[in-house]
């Protein structure tokens, strides 16, 4: 019996002591007064961590054949990893000075005051003119990271990720559809027409974001794109309940999956596997981003083809769900004017040629080789911000959206969740985060 | 428990004062032995523990300053519908785990072990081999395998079984199943291993014995082989056991809990709360019931296997 008592005790004193370590405290941002344009020509180096290669090779590259005193010491990590060490590596003391922004950490980091306001950056170098204002909503916030599209900004984009369809045209061609459908009628119509030739036309990788891209998708078409972009800022008294064209967008896909646009266990295709669908002509389209697009291209070449999302009229103004691919400065990082440079040049005409070779979308608007998909992806990108612009993904709304999300449109597609239960669990989610 | 404890200092009987230094001297001298592992173990097992149980106190986000909150963590984690599925998830698991692969194990074993077999070691490699393949792989392979338009429907239609044919993982009713057997497929050859060797140390004389009062190899394999497997059987349901309820990997590869939350384990739920929603206490406090879980599992199963004296 004593020896329980004295583990009993040893374990309460080991609780205790555990306490002393954690629960960090939150350093001050340091003040951004004395901002400046102009940078050193001491040697620099800027250590920068992201989770993907492209496009920041290519801008630093650029950025040092600039300024051959500012070289870079690039530290990359896979996404999901990227995910749980960004914020360790950002409260560091040997923290990197650039880091790729990723929506989920920052709403841990940004309200730590690891991350440097870049407002005064932005007026010095008057970002607002270059940069589109939708891709800058995710990266703006308050402190404590719930509210998004006002407030501080806290990252610039370097390079334009953006949802699109990507499609086979021999298999499209096979059955004999000539054009690029400009309607969501023409859409559904094409589709049907694959259908009866024997194909079934949709690639959806349901088992991750594939199923509720395509939600989103729909959903900006048929429902109003400022809702959506304000539920998923975190708008105060944001809702999808209110606009029928959710609803209409999941019974869509509903619709679709009776009709066999799509195969019945979608719920298990992951994205490589819906890349191989596309690729060897099982499937005839695939609603994805154009982060996919070089590895589709390598596969089909001149068979790739790509259009925006139809709108339910021929005049519908173009919009796509997507995001740049945003860089944030260290709050403690001893090289913020020369961090600040690298951000200017990212977003600059300068950079454009680099960032599209690399397989992504400047943020200049950027003329293309029309013949080859690279150049329909930059063309649509301009089409999109004279239009209704990007739209942030939706499961950027919360840090636990994801789950409901993918979940619930799985079930939608069984039939087990209708089109309002989904909605409402979506609606759920989101009042409990805030 | 036997009175051997007492007898350790036997040998210091006979002189008085050099025992307390002796035994002193022996004292520190087994600490030297046993401190580098007791660090380490220390360091990345019990510390971490400890921590966790700390964390599970808490309302914490990884970074910014936490805040007390008492038993708040464990009246969510018990008042959340997810959880009572996830673990019911895991229980399934468990049948498939634990439950067919002893099964299967004993079966394997007793082909194996008598004799007149050929190629005897090479059986025993292919049904071992799955448990050395990590199961992060094993899972993306059963991913294809299961697949709408993979090999498995491929050989229903085959066999003109095409109505049989189904998107295994990507059905609710037979996603769950479809992992589990991922889980037999997997265990059998580790349980198989296990009672080999225990088989191989089960006295001759007994099957000789046993075969003289006109048992037949059936009759054998239940009143000698089985009693002389107790042990094995033990270990085999334990570690099996613990695959199951703390299994995270292969869930998280082939089905990533879906479809519709019909695969959840405890397992993922901790993951997803510690490393995407970045609720830390949250997750740490599902993970100390998991663990309390696991070891109540644990007990029942010793105490089931366990020989009467």
């Amino acid at each position: 019996m004593k020896r329980y008592f004295a583990l009993a005790g040893a374990l309460t004193m080991a609780v205790v002591l555990a306490g002393c370590g954690t629960g960090g405290t939150a350093p001050l941002p340091s003040s951004s007064s004395g901002v400046s344009t102009e940078i050193t020509d001491e040697p620099v180096t800027l250590k920068v961590a992201y989770a993907s290669e492209q496009p920041i090779t290519p801008l630093t590259e650029g950025f040092t054949k600039l300024h051959p005193n500012v070289t870079f010491e690039l530290i990359e990590t896979p996404f999901a990893d990227y995910q749980t060490s960004l914020k360790l590596a950002m409260a560091s003391n040997d923290s990197p000075d650039i880091v790729q922004y990723s929506p989920a950490p920052m709403r841990a980091i940004v309200p730590a005051g690891l991350v440097q306001p870049l407002d005064a950056y932005a007026d010095a170098y008057g970002w607002a003119d270059k940069v589109p204002q939708s891709l800058l909503g995710i990266v703006t916030s308050n402190e404590d990271a719930t509210r998004y599209g006002e407030g501080n900004l806290y990252a610039l984009p370097g390079a334009v990720q953006m949802l699109g369809v990507f499609y086979n045209k021999s298999v499209t061609e096979a059955a004999g559809i000539t054009d690029e459908p400009a309607t969501l009628a023409e859409f559904e119509d094409d589709l049907g027409t694959l259908k009866d030739s024997g194909v079934t036309p949709l690639a959806l990788p349901a088992l991750a974001t594939g199923g509720f891209q395509l939600w989103g998708a729909l959903s900006n078409r048929l429902a109003d794109p400022e809702v959506y972009s304000a539920w998923v800022y975190g708008d105060p008294g944001a809702t999808l309940l209110d606009d029928p064209g959710f609803e209409e967008a999941a019974a869509t896909i509903k619709d679709w999956a009776d009709a066999g646009y799509m195969a019945d266990g979608v719920s298990a295709v992951a994205d490589p596997d819906a890349i191989t669908e596309l690729t060897s002509g099982q499937r005839a389209y695939f609603l994805t981003g154009n982060w996919n697009a070089k590895q589709l291209s390598d596969a089909l070449g001149d068979d790739l083809g790509f259009f925006l999302f139809p709108g339910t009229e021929e005049d519908s103004p173009a919009v796509a769900s997507g995001s740049g691919f945003p860089y944030s400065i260290s709050a403690k990082s001893q090289n913020k004017d020369v961090a600040a440079a690298f951000l200017d040049y990212i977003v600059s005409e300068e950079a454009a040629q680099g960032v599209y070779d690399g397989g992504f979308i400047p943020i200049q608007p950027f003329e293309g080789d029309s013949e080859d998909v690279r150049g329909s992806i930059a063309a649509s990108y301009k089409s999109v911000v004279a239009g209704e612009g990007i739209t942030p993904f939706a499961n950027w709304a919360s840090s636990s959206m994801i789950d409901p999300l993918t979940a619930g449109i799985q079930g939608v597609i069984s039939g087990n969740v209708t089109p309002r239960a989904y909605l409402e669990s979506l609606q759920a989610d989101w009042e409990s985060n805030r | 428990m036997t009175s051997s404890g007492l007898r350790v200092g036997g040998r210091t009987e006979k002189g008085r004062p050099p025992a307390r230094s002796l035994s002193l001297r022996r004292f520190f001298a087994a600490i030297a032995f046993v401190a580098p592992a007791l660090i380490v173990y220390a360091a990345f097992s019990l510390w971490p523990a400890v921590n966790t149980l700390y964390y599970s106190a808490l309302d914490w986000d990884g970074l910014n300053a936490a805040q007390w909150v008492g038993f708040d963590n464990y009246v969510r984690v018990f008042t959340d519908p997810e959880l009572s599925n996830s673990i019911l998830h895991s229980l399934v698991l468990a049948f498939f785990f634990a439950v067919v692969p002893i099964a299967l194990g004993l079966l394997l074993a007793g082909l194996l072990t008598g004799s007149g077999t050929r190629g005897l070691s090479v059986f025993r490699v292919i049904y071992f081999l799955p448990q050395v393949v990590p199961l992060v792989a094993v899972g993306i392979a059963w991913r294809w395998l299961y697949a709408e338009e993979g090999p498995l429907n491929g050989l229903l239609n085959a066999l003109g079984l095409g109505a049989l044919a189904a998107p295994w993982l990507g059905q609710t009713q037979t996603a769950l199943v479809a992992l589990g057997l991922v889980g037999s497929w997997g265990m059998a050859g580790l349980c198989m291993m296990l009672f080999i060797s225990g088989a191989q140390k089960i006295d001759s004389s007994l099957y000789e014995a046993a075969a003289m009062d006109g048992a037949g190899a059936f009759r054998r394999f239940l009143s000698v082989t089985l009693p002389g497997l107790r042990g094995e059987i033990s270990i085999a349901a334990v570690i099996t056991t613990i695959a199951a309820l703390s299994s995270f990997d292969l869930i998280y590869v082939t089905t990533s809990g879906g479809p519709e939350s019909a695969t959840t384990v405890p397992g993922l739920l901790v993951y997803r709360l510690a490393f995407t929603y970045g609720r830390l206490g949250h997750a740490a406090a599902l993970a100390v019931v998991l663990t309390v879980l696991i070891l109540v599992f644990i007990s029942v199963i010793r105490r089931i296997t366990q020989e009467k004296e």
